[in-house]
């Protein structure tokens, strides 16, 4: 599936259309919310953690050089190695490396929005190692050849009828009929996963925090994928965004609760996994080989902008589940690969704004985001500070048409006539309540999927004057 | 030193003065969740709570006697033939070994060579660091003799607990660590906080256990001696 975040319009249309997934996101996205709203409830103090939270995070970023520095000296020093990549080849030229250094064919993989950002997997698999994901969601959608729809649950767009008859086709599995039972396709994909585990000579991981301190990766999942994948294989290569480092241990005890509680409304994940470096001689599993990548790819293009406080995303897709419009159109009408409200944000800023115009505008303000991300990240006036950046390197005629709106605003006896000429105009294109049910021109994108209202007869200035006067005459009679 | 380090380090640096100010770091940070009654009863039942209620199990026994009898007993319940464990000198429960083979049990240590036999095995017995009550959370970490693959495996985990390991909260656990400045913490290539039994909730968000990880999690509490 290509991913194309110009074409949002159109893609969401076609998403409303579609009743599965309409089904699908009611059901998990709007559940997701709930169970995170009542999670947070639940703590000494939701507001003071999203502060805390908040704090760590932004420490994190106020001190990124130094504190990558210390990473790398600890994890060094432990004996695993650094390396750093500036952009999404230069990350998959490092994996590729290692690969051929320990002569790697085949590696199982765990969930991780960074690799899905370098396109990892299909680089790795045009130079013939092969790949497998193995968190249920992602195996899901990679038998299915498409992409995640949602940064934590991949395959919140999909029905389990649909994931049956995937298995069936594709891997075998004996159909169920009409008692499809989530329990028994888990337990079919935990088998045919399971002997893979074996055959593969390295795992690849993402990560969510970086402790800096000690140089630790810090990673969360249900599943036990990520540490199973890196407990039988040889190699380990963590992959991680340079933004995803934080100062202290203490900074990570607050934020790995509310991210779990964020994201799926538990209290921890189950397997909150941390690296350190590679296994110690004597032990009797773990990897030999531990590396991990510092991946830039636009971020410290974002650092020290007015859109840095993006940096401190932790990933959790609170805001995702919260939003209006993802509720309603699902992540792949986002074409990006991180959707929804944070997506809007850093798809332009890390793809070029001008391949991603449509998503700042694809929001209605409303602020649900800000009041769910744990870590209170502004996203409402980022996309409002995007608007105006886009509006400012946009087409000059748009540029004219807001200067003449502006001045003609200015100047109320021309507004007027313009307002007066709309009202008589639009009789030509209402229904039956005077409501406006195709804009002419450009306007008409408007009015494609609602009405526009009618324009009042009597106009504010006409019913000022009208009330002034009238109030006028009452105070001549007393 | 690579150019790529010193490109992205040195772009970073030129960035930074647009950044938003960092709060100070707290002198005292806010746990997310605590424990209201931080006696070992409290803490006991607060874990089982917890854990019980991630459909995770808790035995409470009153010595290490009754413990061997439990641990044989979950043996014989789900019909183990074959265990993984960690060196015996780091599970709280001496005799373990004895008790083990006179059941006819096999018990294996990973190593890198017996990989297929670790493939096998049924169940996984296991000592761990530390345990929070607020979470029902089991802290383990990796030294030798202290494998990754018992506590992850098999899809049966036994833990063998001291009541006194128990902590209130996840926060207490760092505290611990940051009073020994950070040392038994930095001398373990892997920890982990388990919490539960291995689980998904991919699909349409219907809870399943025992994807990858164990989906049988059974803690055998020692009591505390009073
Ligand atoms: S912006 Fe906030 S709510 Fe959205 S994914 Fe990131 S941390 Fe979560």
């Amino acid at each position: 599936m290509e991913l194309e975040a110009n074409r949002f319009a159109e893609a969401a249309s076609r998403a409303l259309q579609d009743k599965q997934l309409k089904a699908a996101l009611d059901h998990n996205a709007r559940l997701a919310d709930a169970t995170r709203i009542k999670s947070m409830a639940a703590t000494t103090g939701a507001e003071e953690l999203r502060q805390q939270g908040r704090g760590a995070r932004l420490r994190g970023l106020a001190q990124l050089p130094e504190l990558l520095e210390q990473t790398e000296a600890q994890i060094t020093a432990r004996g695993g190695q650094v390396l750093w990549a500036r952009d999404a080849d230069e990350a998959n030229r490092h994996v590729l490396d290692i690969c051929q250094r320990h002569e790697l064919r085949f590696g199982v993989k765990s969930k991780s929005m960074v690799t899905e950002e370098l396109h990892l997997v299909p680089f790795l698999e045009r130079h013939g190692v092969r790949m497998l994901e193995t968190d249920l969601g992602e195996f899901v959608v990679q038998v299915d050849e498409s992409r995640p729809s949602h940064i934590v649950a991949p395959i919140m767009h999909m029905k389990k009828e649909g994931i049956h008859d995937l298995f069936v086709e594709k891997l075998g599995m004996d159909s169920m009929d009409d008692d499809i039972d989530p329990q028994v396709m888990t337990r079919f994909a935990r088998e045919h996963l399971r002997r893979q585990y074996f055959e593969a000579d390295f795992g690849i991981t993402g990560g969510n925090f970086i402790i800096a301190e000690t140089g630790t990766v810090a990673i969360t999942t249900n599943e036990g994928n990520a540490r199973l994948g890196t407990a039988l294989q040889p190699v380990h290569v963590a992959i991680v965004g340079i933004e995803k480092v934080i100062p202290t241990w203490e900074d990570y005890a607050t934020l790995v609760q509310t991210l779990a509680r964020s994201a799926t409304g538990q209290q921890l994940s189950v397997y909150s996994t941390l690296y350190n470096g590679p296994a110690l001689a004597e032990e009797g599993d773990g990897p030999q080989h531990y590396y991990v990548i510092l991946v830039d790819n636009g971020r410290s293009a974002i650092y020290g902008t007015q859109y840095s406080e993006a940096l401190a995303c932790i990933r959790c897709g609170a805001c995702l589940n919260t939003c209006p419009v993802y509720q309603n159109v699902g992540g792949h009408a986002y074409g990006a690969v991180y959707p929804g409200p944070i997506g809007s944000v850093i798809t332009p800023l890390l793809t070029g704004k001008e391949n991603a115009t449509p998503l700042p505008f694809a929001s209605s303000l409303c602020g649900a985001c800000k009041t769910a991300c744990p870590v209170d990240i502004n996203i409402p006036d980022m996309l409002l500070a995007l608007r105006h950046d886009l509006q400012q390197e946009q087409s000059p005629l748009w540029r004219l048409g807001m200067q003449a709106w502006s001045w003609s605003f200015s100047h109320p006896l021309l507004y007027e006539t313009g307002r007066k000429a709309s009202a008589a105009l639009s009789g030509a294109f209402s229904g039956e309540r005077g409501e406006l049910r195709k804009l002419p021109g450009p306007l008409g994108a408007w009015t494609e999927h609602r009405d526009f209202p009618p324009f009042p007869q009597e106009s504010f200035h006409d019913w000022w004057r009208r009330e002034r006067d009238a109030q006028a005459g009452q105070d001549g009679d007393s | 030193m690579s150019e790529a380090r010193e490109q992205i380090l040195s772009r970073l640096r030129q960035a930074r003065e647009g950044l938003p100010d960092a709060p100070p770091r707290p002198a005292q940070y806010q746990p997310v969740m605590t424990v209201e009654d931080e006696s070992p009863q409290g803490l006991l039942s607060r874990f089982r709570t917890e854990l019980e209620g991630l459909q995770g199990e808790v035995y409470l026994v009153g010595d290490e006697e009754a413990a061997l009898d439990k641990t044989l007993s979950l043996l014989a319940e789900s019909g183990a033939r074959h265990a993984l464990t960690w060196d015996w000198s780091h599970i709280p429960l001496p005799g373990l070994d004895r008790a083990l083979a006179n059941a006819g049990i096999e018990a294996l240590q990973p190593t890198p060579d017996n990989r297929e036999a670790c493939e096998a095995a049924e169940a996984g017995i296991s000592g761990a660091d530390a345990a929070i009550a607020a979470t029902g959370s089991l802290v383990v970490s990796t030294a030798a003799g202290m494998g990754r693959l018992a506590t992850l495996l098999p899809p049966q985990h036994i833990v063998l607990l001291r009541q006194e390991q128990l902590l209130p909260c996840l926060e207490d656990w760092v505290a611990l660590q940051r009073a020994e400045e950070l040392t038994g913490l930095g001398s373990r290539s892997n920890l982990c906080i388990i919490t539960g039994p291995s689980r998904t909730a991919d699909i349409e968000k219907n809870l399943v256990l025992g994807v990858h990880g164990p989906g049988l999690l059974q803690v055998v509490v020692v009591e505390q001696a009073s």
